[in-house]
């Protein structure tokens, strides 16, 4: 494979899990409203600019089941027929189907998917039974303005197949010296009693260059029983061809034919026109126009007033336009890598000596002004990594839907902050532990039944809150169900018997701590093991999962009344908010989100236990000791405590009490990895250049203590 | 054209007056015909084979016409073939 075919196989790959994902998500809005036939034509389209992509790029397995796919969601479009739950399963397994479809090409593997037969027989049977039932009705929305542009106003929806989609592909097939012709044959009904036949056309337009692709449309073709057989009942037919000619050159082909038969133009001239801002405006215009439509064929021409009217309008006022650049994501890194050694050297420049006497007043200013844009370009070089967390959100809905499916509960997902910014990197590894907490929720979370929610009070209908917000320069995710809540002496005995505490530590755990023994692998109180959840597995790969985020999860809960957890995440990960600390003349960094409080220990407050290690006891509890120097093998100076700092941190395990020589100050740190040599090192997560030049490493504070539970 | 049992086997390059021919004989003999192999490795002659097998399965939906079936064709004359409205 060409290194450009790759390419471009690749970017549709990308698009295609872009569109498939989706999908998801619109089918269960439409299921929620089903009235609003504009996600149905969403859908539609989505399904129908895959079809065209995965034929052009050989996925023709692919290909053929969404061909099948798109005929049973253009039924439904145009027929108008209501559209039952299980028809909604129908769509949300062939879309489980697409998805592993998709994969098995990609992987170059055979067979097909587990649901294949079934679900291409369902869709099969459904437009058998179109075939023999009512005629068609019109479309309740009509997507013919959509699909066509300014050259090919008079072409039907599906005369103009995958246009939008297939031109950046036909684009990118010219050879050096070739431009890309789209031309379009709309003989009349006489045709081939003239002479004039679509073939002669392709193959005198193959003499004069490669046809690339062609749309027939074969829409006004009738059954053989009114047939008849010279007359022409191709509605149109388009054809892409790579040609070295001119324009003029190709237009000679078609001399002897009638003015209105026959659209010829450069793709390239297409696309120029679509960037300019009145043509986005019109289709924006004819868009809302669509809207107002409602099929009446009184309202169509009134309608198109208001599109002549408002074309008029556009040309005298241009509103500004909204265009959006797709970058490869190590694009993005590699500029914020940049960025980060620009704020270090920054950093370098301000904590000079020499700048620091400068007597200058200008010269000071500028350097503040130098410093501010430096600040200014990294916040906005984050930003663009930001994106809205909706889209993970959305996708939740299908989980649980099919949890309530497969477990016959009722329970609704309520959304609320989808428009809280994370890092896209993140986004992209939070989809598979938010299922796991979510599935978790409604399996063992919610009761059972219905019935021992009206026991307790609740209505029958469960609810999850799905939540996102910031909390402290984090992001927080939480998960909050109004389920039965966790029992903790169940979760302690449960944790005693697996011997994960004893009884006298556990008799000194908090709630909370003890809430953290179900985020252990293989850790499962569920008395029945269902293939969603039960199994002790899933709730310990979440914490995996946030920890390589460098986040982690907190678990809150009222018996009876519910649980929540809560995922607390950094902002992003390639900079993180620490505080500085020394260590025997060294200085280190602790990530201030795991950071509870710090304080200097009163002597009596300091407790040293034979074989355990040192404690301080801070109000009611009693926090183990960890001398950083000793633990990181700095050195092995033992200070007096009393006479130090403790910085009381929290990890998975609890919280303890980091022993430090003392606190510099709270900054926010480029996250540096340490390279190969030093990756072994689990008490430290990474490393960051200071201002003066000098590395600081990051401590990893869910390795500090690990013995403590 | 071959009549090969209830599979008929067609060119793309069957020129009118044998497209005629097939049109002549597959209209009385429709329900008899299960599948219709078109080969497509020859340029095509004229549109009016396509027309015809798209009425006759408009006429006929369970018929197989490995041409359309599918709703797309890689060919190696014009490129990806996409049919609409079957």
């Amino acid at each position: 494979m060409s290194d450009k075919k790759a390419r471009l196989r690749a970017i549709f790959v990308e698009e295609a899990g872009e569109i498939i994902e989706d999908l998801d998500v619109k089918i269960i809005n439409f299921e929620e409203t089903p009235d609003d036939k504009d996600i149905l034509n969403d859908i539609f389209r989505g399904i129908h600019t895959l079809k065209g992509s995965a034929n052009s790029f050989g996925f023709t397995r692919l290909g053929e089941y969404v061909h099948h796919f798109e005929d049973v969601l253009d039924h439904y479009r145009t027929d108008g027929t209501e559209i039952s739950k299980d028809v909604i399963d129908l769509f949300l397994d062939s879309v489980d189907v697409v998805k592993e479809m998709l994969q098995l090409e990609i992987d170059e593997s055979d067979g097909f998917p587990e649901k294949y037969d079934e679900t291409l027989s369902l869709i099969q049977d459904i437009i058998n039974n179109k075939d023999s039932s009512t005629p068609k009705v019109e479309s309740t929305t009509d997507l013919s303005d959509e699909f066509s542009n300014e050259s090919f106003e008079n072409s039907d929806a599906s005369s103009v197949v995958n246009v939008d989609s297939d031109e950046p592909y036909m684009l990118a097939q010219c050879q050096n010296g070739e431009k890309l012709y789209k031309v379009e044959l709309l003989f009349e009904e006489d045709s081939f009693t003239r002479g004039l036949d679509h073939a002669n056309f392709l193959n005198i337009l193959g003499q004069n260059g490669r046809v690339l692709g062609i749309n027939w449309d074969f829409s006004n073709v009738v059954t053989l029983d009114s047939f008849e057989f010279r007359k022409n009942y191709i509605k149109s037919v388009l054809i892409y061809l790579a040609s070295s000619e001119t324009v003029e050159e190709l237009r000679d082909i078609f001399e002897f034919t009638e003015e209105q038969e026959w659209k010829l133009e450069e793709i390239e001239q297409v696309l120029k026109k679509e960037e300019t801002v009145q043509v986005e405006s019109n289709q924006e215009l004819k868009e809302e126009v669509v809207e107002k439509q409602v099929v009446k064929e009184d309202k169509e021409k009134e309608a198109q007033e208001v599109v002549k009217q408002k074309n008029n309008e556009v040309k005298k006022v241009q509103p500004a336009k909204r265009s959006f650049v797709k970058i490869d994501t190590e694009k993005l890194d590699d500029l914020f890598d940049s960025v980060g050694e620009l704020v270090i050297a920054q950093n370098f420049l301000m904590e000079n000596e020499a700048v620091r006497q400068l007597e200058d007043v200008n010269l000071k200013k500028n350097l503040e002004t130098l410093y501010k844009i430096t600040r200014l370009i990294q916040t906005r070089v984050m930003g663009l990594r930001m994106v809205p967390i909706r889209d993970t959100f959305e996708k939740m809905k299908r989980v649980v839907r099919d949890v309530n499916k497969k477990t016959g509960k009722d329970a609704d997902l309520i959304l609320s902050g989808e428009d809280t910014e994370i890092d896209k990197t993140m986004i992209d590894k939070l989809a598979d532990p938010l299922i796991h907490v979510i599935r978790n929720a409604l399996d063992h979370g919610l009761e059972s039944d219905k019935e021992e929610r009206l026991k307790a009070g609740k209505p029958t209908t469960g609810k999850v809150h799905l939540k996102s917000y910031h909390q402290g320069g984090n992001i927080v995710i939480e998960v909050k169900d109004d389920g039965r809540g966790i029992d903790p002496k169940k979760i302690l005995t449960k944790a005693i018997e697996r011997e994960l505490v004893t009884e006298v530590e556990g008799a000194n755990l908090t709630d909370k701590q003890i809430y953290q023994f179900i985020m252990n692998a293989g850790f499962s109180t569920a008395e029945k093991v269902t293939d969603l959840s039960g199994r002790g597995v899933g709730l310990d790969v979440v914490t995996s999962f946030i920890e390589t985020m460098r986040g982690k999860v907190e678990i809150n809960s009222s018996l009876g009344k519910g649980s929540s957890f809560k995922i607390m995440l950094p902002l992003t990960l390639a900079i993180i908010d620490g505080m500085l600390v020394k260590s025997s003349g060294e200085i280190m960094i602790i990530p201030t989100l795991s950071i509870v409080e710090s304080f200097r220990p009163l002597k009596e407050s300091i407790h040293t236990a034979k074989g355990k290690g040192e404690y301080v006891k801070l109000r009611d509890e009693l926090l183990p000791i960890v001398r950083l120097n000793h633990i990181l093998n700095i050195s092995e100076d033992r200070v007096e405590i009393s006479e130090s700092t403790l910085v009381s941190v929290e990890n998975k395990n609890g919280k303890f009490a980091i022993l430090v020589d003392e606190l510099i100050g709270r900054q926010q740190v480029v996250v540096k990895s340490l390279g190969k040599a030093l990756a072994g090192i689990k008490e430290v997560t990474g490393g960051a250049v200071l201002g003066n030049g000098d590395i600081a490493l990051i401590l990893n504070v869910d390795e500090l203590h690990t013995d403590m539970v | 054209m071959i009549v090969d049992g209830e599979n008929l086997i067609v060119s793309c390059d069957e020129a009118q007056d044998e497209i005629e021919e097939l049109y002549d004989f597959i209209k009385p003999r429709l329900e008899y015909i299960d599948s219709i192999t078109v080969e497509s490795d020859v340029k095509l002659a004229s549109s009016l084979l396509l027309q015809l097998l798209v009425s006759i399965k408009k006429s006929k939906p369970s018929i197989q016409i490995n041409l359309l079936d599918g709703g797309v064709h890689e060919s190696k004359f014009y490129g990806t073939m996409h049919w609409s409205h079957l």
